[in-house]
């Protein structure tokens, strides 16, 4: 049996407002894409239901959804930046 | 720790948040090599003073401080808060400076953004750049504030005289040039 990945996720400002916690570690059958991850995270999040606006980095980048997660990958939900 | 399979069952362990500051995890990252957001005031004359060129390769040194304004909006505002992905905004201020330097001849170049809690006319950002013509030192100041704006992750949110709070909408992140 393959072993698990285990995967950081980081939300921030409304998003991390929304779930009420900053970070959180998944634990996940290898193979599991980003977009497999988000849907995971709204069937445990579902108040994230009504955040439709943001995008996901992994490990800093802006990554296809259909990217297959690696061990100890960083997943941070950003909701629409306002710096400066 | 959640465990999760697309099957199955999960554990949670969660750290709760405290809005107001900088967190445990920012204040780690803060303290090693981080060199462009800070949570404590910006002193923007050392920025300045840190661009002198004795040499006198530069002939231009422009400095852009944007600071926190009464009114924004969802109204007047008593206080503004940033918030950052720490570690992404520095690699991501770090590939804008170099964006920059490809494109523009620059000596000497500073950027600090602060985070957490800042007050009415505090400044939240420096840019400080010197070349040797002021064409290209507005040029490229203008340059990294848009790209600033459009690619790296900051939020702020407007704590306002009224004592709600609003983040402020901004763009969906994109990867830069």
């Amino acid at each position: 049996m393959a072993s698990k990945v285990h995967i950081t996720v980081l939300y921030f400002a409304q998003i991390r407002e929304a779930t009420k916690i900053k970070r959180e570690t998944f634990e996940l059958s290898p193979n599991v894409s980003l977009r497999d991850l988000i849907k995971i995270i709204h069937t445990r999040h579902p108040e994230l239901s009504n955040v439709k606006n943001f995008k996901t980095s992994v490990n800093y980048q802006l990554l296809n959804p259909d990217t297959i997660l690696r061990d100890e990958d960083e997943v941070a939900f950003l909701p629409p930046i306002s710096g400066g | 720790m959640t465990s999760f399979n697309l099957s199955g069952k999960s554990k949670v362990k969660k750290n709760l948040v405290k809005h107001s500051q900088a967190d445990d995890d920012d204040n780690r990252i803060l303290g090693s090599n981080n060199k462009r957001i800070t949570t404590s005031e910006i002193n923007t004359c050392e920025i300045m003073n840190s661009l002198n060129d004795k040499k006198g390769q530069s002939g231009a040194t422009v400095v852009f401080v944007g600071s926190v304004r009464n009114h924004g909006k969802n109204g007047l505002v008593k206080e503004m808060f940033y918030e950052s992905y720490v570690k992404m905004t520095e690699e991501r201020i770090k590939n804008i400076e170099g964006r920059a330097k490809e494109r523009w001849n620059i000596k000497k170049i500073r950027i600090v953004h602060r985070i957490g809690r800042i007050k009415l006319g505090s400044p939240s950002i420096i840019i400080a750049l010197s070349t040797p013509h002021s064409k290209d030192a507005f040029e490229a100041c203008e340059f990294i504030l848009a790209a600033i704006k459009q690619e790296v992750p900051i939020w702020k949110k407007e704590l306002l005289q009224n004592n709600k709070e609003e983040w402020v909408d901004g763009n969906l992140i994109r990867e830069g040039g």
